[in-house]
């Protein structure tokens, strides 16, 4: 048998006719020859020759693969059977797709955050190492002198490289400023990683404090139009000169997965991009170094893992006082820490798991529908079986069928996923920190999708394939039963739909609860201006402005904002309160003794001229700072909080506190404010002002202006950045935003999360109205000619809607009997990360399951008014 | 695949198989040619099917041991004509050896003298 037999098929089958008609020619001929009439000559011919046809299809059949065959002809049939029911086919479509659209979105998360490796080669060999400490129990970064005594003293290793994590710069390509993130790296980095590059090179081992960058794929598109001839052209970062070497591979953001690193230097050059940040750090001993790791081809991970512990124990020998205890732990590349790790497992486990209940759902949906529709079918199948068909014959197209609709489902599912991740643009978080928050469909997900989809075809045909190909012959010959098998109370549809409605009363109550802890989260005072005030970032520490500069900087930017039409306040600020971030420090009363353990922690912000007035920060006593010399004594704002906790009185003006070294004086009292996040318990706050403490090391997210105006924020904002640049046309510009944008990034958690579950729940609810209609339509259709004789004898038609809605109503209530202990227990889950709200929260435990209710009722009602309206006439005479 | 199932199982197939290939010995013909020829010769006993005759010729040609040509026949017609190939000839010594043994142990089972003549 060869394929090219079975691809010239019809070739080979016009040869054949060709043939025939020959021979019954010759035939013909020759029976004239002998006598006979033209008519009967043709006859002769004919009968001699039996069926052509059947001699062409037994031809055919030679050179055919029979299952391969067959699998066609099933293929044709089912697809033709679909064609004529585009009703079916959407239904189907759109229910798997939503089920396998929510499980393809979290798995792609799940693939992203816990499955993919970095775009390097042979990402298996490559390890992120860390130190720790307290024997294992504390995990951290490396410090320089670390690196140069760990590197070369490892065999299983052919290289191990080091760079630093996270480093801001301002880069001024083509368009704007614009604050970019990158890692200053040492050179030996893309040999390590052995990562492909789209266009030049890495670093050479001499450039450690050479001015040159790599740029990522994505900046090199965004900046410089990706430009082709970027190669040895030169760009300015942070005000030095670089000259570009290379561009990274599409897709390469860092090995770190979670960062969004844009640009690569070299580690010698990486001090001078920090600028006057730096300055008075001791690099050389401040453990920021993230390294990896390759593995030598042949050495395991376990042999590396002995030879660095024997590394370990030599540095403990060698450094008693910093390296005691000291151990090092290896993670796949871009893995994230075990300690994340865990917390996200839990997370996405919670989240997955819903997706599944999402999909359940839709899949009993679907199982309901082919029972319906191979209930149709249970004459043609009682036919074939009494014609001899196989029990697998008649099962196989059924569960092509469903295999076929489930693939168009997850196809549709797909597309829906990448809807949702657009959606999911629309969450930023309240930081601009350069978090790496975008998705990508690789080869898992893909496969991942495919499977689910054959799977979940399968699983929702197999059960009307079996229970359709075995109906009861002599009945359904005679026309008579359905699938129904005399005395079966409880159908399988049945308990699909109590099953479909329990699972919905438990997303439905989930949803619940974590749309109330929104409607909490919004509804919290944060304690300041929630509305009219505008905020964006400067960095001046990264632009090259000494600690000298920077006060006059800020003071000109101030007046010019301040002096701007619209404008009632502006006030610098070295972070805005709800940015997901602090900084903090241990607070003790002067002329007492630090100690570690009665330290009062409080965070401190180092606030300009007009801070509490802009943000609407309400006075309790005392007054805003009056001094801003910074060599006179230091002043400072708290708030209740701190007063509190730390005299344990709600009064502390005149006050004086002393942190490390620092003494301040409390000028004034504020009431509290959130500070971190929306959830937190009130944390003490210290506020300080700015203009005194500029010395100290610049923060790394820059200074923000908060800005209280009137009219229009884009307008303004447009007007302020233009203002920025008159000054210093080399400042980037960022985290433009409205306080309101900012509230509700502030809010991305429980944001996000309500609109995961708020999405997952509707879907449920829609599916299984859908579902309990289905049956209670079939019922009604099944029934046609009961009710048809029920109304003959005498049944009012609103009897007869009672009698069906009542079917319908006996499954909803087993439903809310077998779902809501359910949603009980999952709601124990959901609280862990709810705020503000009870577990069993009694609103969303009494609104969920009546709104439920309703939607069922009205799933039944619509064909119990449908099946009412019978014609008893029509209905007996019917079947 | 399946065919060979088919073949062991039915000995008649085997044989048309065989008389067709020894009905080409001569040189080419084409189908009808081919049936009249085994009729004639058996004297009309064998009446070949045209349901089997096709499908032995597609057969045949298949694993090479005839080939085909397009030609014109007697009544210039036109017609596809199938001659044997050496791998056919070969098979055909095969069969026709084969066959003799099979003729002769049923003739002996059956307690005749000789192994030929007719079956009237």
């Amino acid at each position: 048998m060869s394929s090219r037999r079975f691809f010239q098929r019809k070739r080979s089958d016009a040869e054949l006719q060709q043939e025939i008609e020959l021979y019954l020619a010759e035939e013909i001929a020759e029976n004239v020859e002998r006598g006979m009439s033209t008519d009967e000559a043709r006859r002769q011919a004919y009968l001699k020759l039996g069926s052509p046809r059947r001699v062409r299809e037994e031809v055919w059949r030679q050179n055919s693969f029979s299952m391969v065959d067959s699998f066609w002809r099933d293929m044709s049939h089912v697809l033709r059977r679909l064609m004529r029911s585009p009703s079916v086919v959407l239904t189907v479509i759109v229910s798997l797709g939503l089920g396998i659209a929510a499980n393809v979105f979290i798995f792609t998360v799940v693939n992203k955050l816990l499955l993919q490796g970095p775009p390097v080669e042979n990402p298996a060999a490559l390890l992120d190492l860390y130190p720790t400490y307290n024997h294992g129990g504390l995990i951290g970064r490396f410090s320089l002198s670390m690196y140069d005594d760990l590197y070369g003293q490892t065999k299983s290793f052919s290289g191990v490289a080091a760079y630093d994590l996270v480093l801001p710069a301002t880069l001024r390509g083509q368009g704007e400023p614009e604050r970019v993130w990158g890692q200053s790296t040492t050179t030996n980095f893309f040999d390590v990683a052995q990562l492909p590059m789209a266009l030049g090179r890495g670093f050479h081992s001499g450039e450690d404090r050479s001015p040159v960058v790599v740029l990522s794929y994505s900046l090199w598109r965004r900046q410089f139009n990706g430009d082709a001839a970027i190669l040895s052209k030169t760009v300015s970062l942070s005000g030095k000169m670089f000259t570009v070497i290379g561009v990274t591979m599409p897709g390469f953001h860092g090995i770190n997965r979670l960062f969004n690193s844009e640009f690569w230097v070299p580690h010698g050059e990486g001090e001078h991009l920090a600028g006057d940040a730096m300055k008075g750090m001791d690099t050389t001993d401040s453990s920021q170094l993230a390294v990896i790791a390759r593995l030598k081809p042949g050495a395991s991970r376990t042999q590396a893992q002995t030879e660095l512990d024997a590394v370990a124990q030599r540095f403990a020998l060698a450094y008693p006082k910093t390296d005691k205890e000291l151990g090092f732990h290896t993670e796949e590349a871009g893995a994230l820490l075990p300690s994340q790790r865990s917390v996200l497992e839990v997370f996405l486990t919670a989240l997955m798991v819903v997706a599944l209940l999402v999909l359940c759902i839709a899949s009993s949906n679907v199982a309901n529908l082919l029972l319906v529709r191979a209930a149709a079918r249970h004459r043609e199948m009682a036919v074939r079986i009494a014609l001899g068909a196989t029990r697998f014959q008649l099962i196989r197209p059924m569960l092509l069928e469903s295999t076929l609709l489930a693939l168009g489902g997850g196809v549709f599912g797909v597309a829906l996923g990448f809807g949702g991740f657009r959606g999911l643009t629309a969450f930023h978080l309240p930081l601009a920190l350069p978090f790496n928050l975008s998705v990508n469909v690789d080869w898992r997900v893909a496969l991942y999708a495919f499977l689910l989809s054959v799977g979940t075809g399968i699983l929702c045909g197999v059960g009307p394939a079996f229970t359709a190909s075995r109906p009861v012959l002599p009945n359904s010959l005679k026309g008579e039963s359905r699938l129904n098998r005399p005395g079966r109370r409880w159908s399988l549809k049945n308990i699909l739909v109590v099953l479909q409605i329990s699972l919905c009363l438990v997303l439905l109550c989930t949803t619940g609860l974590f749309l109330r802890s929104l409607d909490k989260s919004t509804g919290v005072d944060p304690g300041f201006r929630t509305r009219g005030v505008l905020m964006m970032s400067i960095d001046p520490a990264h632009n090259g402005y000494t600690a000298e500069q920077m006060p006059l900087l800020l003071k000109r930017l101030h007046e010019r904002a301040a002096e701007l039409p619209g404008v009632k306040s502006a006030a610098w600020t070295d972070k805005v309160p709800l940015s997901f971030y602090g900084q903090g420090s241990e607070f003790h009363m002067a002329g007492s003794a630090a100690s570690a353990g009665h330290d009062k922690h409080a965070e401190i912000y180092q606030v300009g001229a007009g801070y509490f007035d802009t943000l609407g920060i309400v006075w309790i006593a005392g007054r805003d700072f009056n001094t801003l010399d910074p060599n006179a004594p230091k002043q400072a704002v708290v708030n209740e909080a701190f007063a509190r906790g730390l005299f344990g009185r709600s009064s502390a003006i005149g006050e004086r506190v002393v942190d490390r070294d620092t003494a301040y004086e409390i000028v004034g009292m504020v009431k509290n404010t959130k500070s971190t996040t929306i959830s937190e318990v009130d944390a003490p706050i210290l506020y300080c002002a700015l203009e005194q403490n500029m010395g100290a090391a610049a923060p790394v997210m820059g200074f923000s202006l908060l800005v209280r105006y009137e009219g229009n924020a884009a307008e303004l904002a447009a007007v302020i950045r233009n203002e920025v640049h008159a000054v210093d046309p080399a400042l980037a510009v960022f985290g433009e935003k409205s306080i309101e944008d900012h509230m509700s990034d502030a809010l991305i958690l429980p944001r996000v999360a309500a609109a995961m579950f708020g999405v997952f729940g509707f879907a449920g609810l829609l599916l299984a109205a859908v579902g309990l209609y289905g049956v209670v339509s079939y019922s009604v259709s099944s029934r046609t000619s009961e009710i048809g004789i029920r109304l003959a004898l005498g049944a009012t038609r609103s009897g007869v809607q009672r009698l069906i809605v009542r079917q319908g109503i006996v499954l909803s209530c087993i439903a809310l009997g077998i779902g809501l202990p359910l949603a009980w227990a999952a709601s124990k889950i959901a609280a862990s990360v709810l705020y503000g709200i009870a577990p069993h929260d009694w609103m969303t435990f009494t609104m969920a399951p009546a709104f439920l209710m309703a939607v069922t009722l009205l799933a039944c009602w619509i064909p119990a008014r449908r099946g009412a309206t019978v014609e008893p006439q029509t209905a007996l005479r019917h079947e | 695949m399946a065919n060979k199932k088919h073949e062991n199982s039915e000995m008649l197939k085997g044989t048309l198989d065989m008389m067709v290939l020894r009905t080409l010995i001569h040189g080419g013909a084409h189908g009808h040619t081919i049936a009249k020829v085994i009729e004639r010769t058996s004297e009309d006993v064998l009446e070949v099917e045209q349901g089997s005759l096709y499908p032995a010729l597609h057969r045949l040609e298949n694993r090479g041991w005839v080939s085909s040509y397009w030609g014109v026949s007697e009544n210039n017609r036109k017609a596809k004509f199938y001659r044997l190939t050496a791998g056919g000839r070969k098979q055909l010594t095969l069969e026709t050896s084969r066959w003799r043994q099979m003729a002769r142990a049923i003739a002996l089972v059956m307690g005749e003298a000789s192994a030929s003549g007719d079956d009237k």
